[in-house]
């Protein structure tokens, strides 16, 4: 996933999408916007983005899951199975990026980039309902797609690079 | 009269239980967050899904909403053929589904009543209250004429409401849509191009190469298509240029943000007037072909040097020619954008005549990155019989400003107040869909207007203040609940838009339309509402435009090329705008025959004192107006206003990040209700900031009560336009309390 901060205007639309479409319930979320003001008035800066879980290639979540609850599929989507969660909250701790929480239900619950609307074909919630179309995603793996083409002519960045876990979320600046 | 007949009542008073069995929509997959996203998707594929178009805000954006076999609305989409929302609503769109979901929305028909020496709200049938409705509105017809009955409204439910009152015989109608927000650009558009900006407006955002913003401060205001047009802009490496004292979301996102001065954005304009002619930057050949009046308006601002503009602005002279170089080299691809919410210190006519000639000299309207001509498809007319003629109308409560083009609201209000304007007297009030304490201004004359009424009626779907004053209110169902009027576009290309109701009406909740016609029926008006069910209106009006409902169910919305010629100047070809003169007017004779200044001056208005800072607001763009404070999805993006306060105000104040603080207005008005302190660089010194529609005073709005201050409240000078009547409402100055001064002894 890449995300163009140049364009983002914090609306959390992506917020409310995620939560129609996933069933999280009011008062929790599995992605939300962060904002970052820099200098004095009137020399200020201002970065605007939508966050979520990064689906880490060197996931500390998945490393620590005692159950195998957290695990990666194909494509290198970071994934939870409710059923297998304890809900000991190790993922929750291991994050750097605050992505995981413990449900209602009890389970730790996440962004899936939407894996159900994957399968069909569909964007993820939030990319497709993005007013100012900021949000970008597809396969990193193949040079020719506009993600790939994105990293490749834009500057960007990645949230906490120090924490070495090769996240795939990218932040165009 | 006692000033108590009309205290405010919170519907909380007497118990509306046993009502609120909200299934819960979530949980219903079970607690699994993934794997059996099989299981979820065979239920998607059993969602419904129903056409409609939004109604959390005025952008009316089409869409598709999903319901499941219960009844419940799982989510709305946007519909991909709508030129509005292009397949993306934004967050109050995607979040409607609080709208129907919210728990504390009204769910019977209210009457007030006393019990026990106290006024409080009973339940009553509909039966009863609308027959009260009818004979209280046939009493003050006979009394005093239809014409004393009003209707203030706002959004879908006013149309049907004023077809019922063109019925009976008043056009005594406002909306706080022309007065209280865009009324000023529509009069000062109209006077110099003869057509109103309108809505949405034909700002060529997609095309533009410099796009500037004037205390508009769109990503904050969410008006959909334009906010995704910024980001294609953006994208195409349009300038932005941003005059703001506040660094906006537009601010953060443009190559130039002036800072400017609260007040003299005209300065600043008459400035960019001048250079562009001074350096023979405007559009000759344009301003030769099409415009009247270029030699008086060179004269006027020859004096208006960026020097001088620098000392009332603040803006640096060489940034003011810098920008003023910069909208010339885009043009004629260039906006000055008219803004929307345009009611700042009583000279907004003339501000928005500023912008409009700026538009004029740089060749922006009706060209391909400026302005656009509109179209929208004419809608057939359900027949009916023709209106009764009133012998007077808004036009006459509101003739004090002669060039008001629609009612103005504060007119009306101040009509119902004996004495007042004793020529049109005001009697009854309907109010629909508009929240009259935060969207009018001066709180002590709204108040004293609506202790004098003989009666008032308030339509909404959730316990709004308003309806704390109201003897009798009607719970109407949501846009998601019942049919509406077909939505005709002005855009680009015309289009229409239907709603239909995708879950069946909750509680005792009852659509305008069908409010209208029991209202009508019982005051014996049968034959103005011809249908049983205003899906047959629906039907009627499609089949005339050579469609039907079976296909718009399936469509949503229809898309027709354009009738009335090119998008933009065909510069080979003669082109009349609607103004007496057919040319565009930058010297307005009509404004010098009102005894006005035909071309805009600069005023100095007034400063806030030492220790008061100007009362700044805006929008948020998960929010509208007062309206979504208490949708669940959306409080839960923003459940509070905050005060905005620069870290060096903050510091000699002593104030820190969290902290409640209570405002005080110049008038010695005290806010109701705290509010938490966001110190941040993002404002300046001489002004706070707010973020409108917050500080519900109704407890029965669970979530919104009591949270953060309602700007309106704070707002009691007003500075009225003399030309049209919109309210300015910027000119009001607050201290800051940091100790609770309700707090009793």
């Amino acid at each position: 996933m890449v995300i163009d901060t140049l364009k983002c205007v914090g609306c959390s639309d992506c917020v409310v999408a995620c939560q129609t479409e996933n069933n999280v319930p009011v008062g929790y979320c599995r992605d939300w916007i962060t904002e970052i003001v820099n200098g004095a008035y009137p020399n200020v800066e201002l970065e605007l983005k939508s966050e979520r879980c990064n689906h880490c290639d060197t996931a500390p979540c998945v490393r620590c899951c005692p159950t195998g609850a957290s695990h990666i599929v194909e494509g290198g989507i970071v994934l939870v199975t409710g059923n297998d969660c304890i809900g000991c909250g190790a993922c929750i701790e291991s994050c750097p990026y605050d992505a995981r929480f413990q449900h209602p239900e009890g389970y730790v619950d996440k962004c899936t980039f939407c894996h159900h609307r994957l399968k069909d074909g569909q964007l993820p919630a939030c990319v497709s309902v993005c007013p100012t179309k900021c949000m970008y995603f597809g396969d990193l793996d193949n040079p020719n797609s506009e993600v790939s083409q994105l990293l490749k002519n834009r500057k960007h960045k990645t949230l906490a690079p120090e924490a070495g876990t090769n996240p795939h979320v990218f932040y165009l600046i | 009269m006692t000033t108590s007949r009309r205290k405010f009542i919170k519907i909380s008073a007497l118990g509306l239980g046993g009502l609120a069995t909200v299934s819960t929509v979530y949980n219903m997959f079970g607690g699994n967050s993934y794997l059996d996203a099989v299981v979820k998707q065979n239920i998607a594929n059993k969602f419904k899904r129903s056409a409609t178009y939004c109604e959390v805000c005025f952008w009316k954006c089409a869409a598709w909403a999903y319901s499941d076999d219960e009844g419940n609305i799982q989510k709305i989409i946007g519909n991909d053929d709508d030129s509005h929302c292009n397949g993306r609503l934004c967050p109050r769109g995607t979040g409607g589904v609080g709208m129907y979901s919210d728990e504390d929305r009204l769910k019977t028909p209210l009457i007030r009543t006393i019990i026990d020496g106290e006024e409080t709200f009973r339940e009553a049938s509909w039966e009863e209250a609308l027959d009260l409705i009818a004979s209280k509105f046939k009493g003050i017809k006979e009394t005093y004429g239809a014409e004393s009955i009003a209707l203030l409204k706002h959004g879908s439910p006013g149309k049907h409401l004023e077809h019922l009152f063109n019925a009976f015989g008043s056009d005594t109608i406002g909306e706080p849509a022309y007065a209280q927000c865009r009324g000023p650009r529509e009069t000062g558009f109209k006077l110099t191009f003869g057509s109103w900006v309108g809505s949405p407006e034909p700002t060529d955002i997609r095309d533009t190469k410099c796009l500037v913003l004037i205390g508009s401060h769109i990503g904050e205001n969410m008006h959909n298509s334009q906010v995704q047009e910024m980001s294609d802009a953006i994208d195409n490496g349009a300038t932005i240029i941003t005059v703001d004292p506040r660094f906006s979301t537009a601010a953060s996102k443009s190559q130039h943000w002036l800072p400017i001065k609260p007040g003299t954005d005209i300065a600043l304009m008459l400035a960019w007037m001048h250079v562009l002619i001074e350096e023979n930057l405007y559009d000759k050949k344009y301003i030769d072909k099409y415009a009247l009046g270029f030699n008086e308006l060179k004269e006027h601002v020859s004096t208006f040097t960026p020097e001088w503009a620098y000392s009332i602005t603040t803006i640096k002279p060489e940034e003011i020619r810098r920008t003023a170089r910069a909208m010339a080299y885009a043009s004629p691809a260039t906006i000055i954008h008219p803004g929307r919410h345009v009611v700042w210190y009583g000279d907004d006519t003339q501000r928005a005549r500023a912008m409009a000639i700026l538009n004029a000299l740089l060749g922006s309207w009706g060209r391909r990155g400026g302005f656009y001509f509109k179209e929208s498809l004419k809608l057939p007319k359900f027949p009916h019989p023709e209106y009764p003629k009133p012998k007077w109308t808004w036009k006459e409560v509101s003739s004090k400003y002669p060039l008001a083009e629609m009612g103005v609201t504060t007119e009306i209000i101040r009509a119902s107040i004996p004495g007042e304007n004793d020529e049109y007297p005001v009697k009854a009030w309907m109010v629909a869909g508009t929240n009259l304490t935060k969207s009018i201004p001066n709180k002590r004359l709204l108040e004293k207007a609506i202790e004098s009424l003989d009666f008032m009626v308030v339509i909404d779907t959730m316990p709004m203040d308003v309806t704390g004053y109201a003897d009798v209110v009607l719970p109407e169902c949501t846009y998601l609940e019942r049919y509406d009027e077909i939505r005709s576009a002005t855009n680009r290309e015309p289009s229409i838009a239907i709603r239909i109701p995708a879950v069946k009406p909750k509680y005792d909740s009852k659509p305008a339309w069908w409010i209208a016609k029991q209202i009508g029926e019982k005051m014996g008006l049968a034959d103005q509402f011809a249908y049983d069910d205003y899906k047959e209106v629906i039907e009627y009006q499609l089949k005339e435009l050579g469609t039907s409902l079976e296909e718009l169910e399936q469509i949503g919305v229809k898309n027709y090329p354009r009738k009335s010629g090119p998008l933009y100047l065909n510069e080979n070809d003669p082109y009349t705008f609607f103004t007496p003169s057919g040319k565009i007017e930058l010297y307005s004779q009509e404004l010098k025959n009102l005894g006005f200044d035909p071309m805009p001056v600069f005023t100095k208005h007034p400063e806030p004192e030492q220790g008061y800072y100007r009362l700044n607001y805006g929008r948020a763009p998960m929010h509208t107006f007062s309206r979504t404070a208490n949708n669940p999805n959306l409080n839960d993006l923003m459940k509070e206003n905050t005060l905005w306060v620069n870290p060096k105000v903050a510091r000699i104040i002593g104030l820190k990040t969290g902290q409640e603080v209570w405002l005080k207005n110049q008038d010695e008005i005290i806010s109701s209700f705290a509010i938490k302190v966001r110190v941040t660089e993002r404002t300046g010194f001489d002004a706070v900031y707010m973020v409108h529609g917050f500080g519900h005073q109704n407890k029965k709005l669970s979530r919104a009560n009591g949270k953060g201050i309602n700007d309106t409240e704070l707002i009691s000078r007003v500075a009225i336009d003399p030309i049209m009547g919109g309210t300015g409402m910027r000119g009001n100055f607050v201290t800051i309390l940091t100790e609770n001064p309700h707090k009793t002894i």
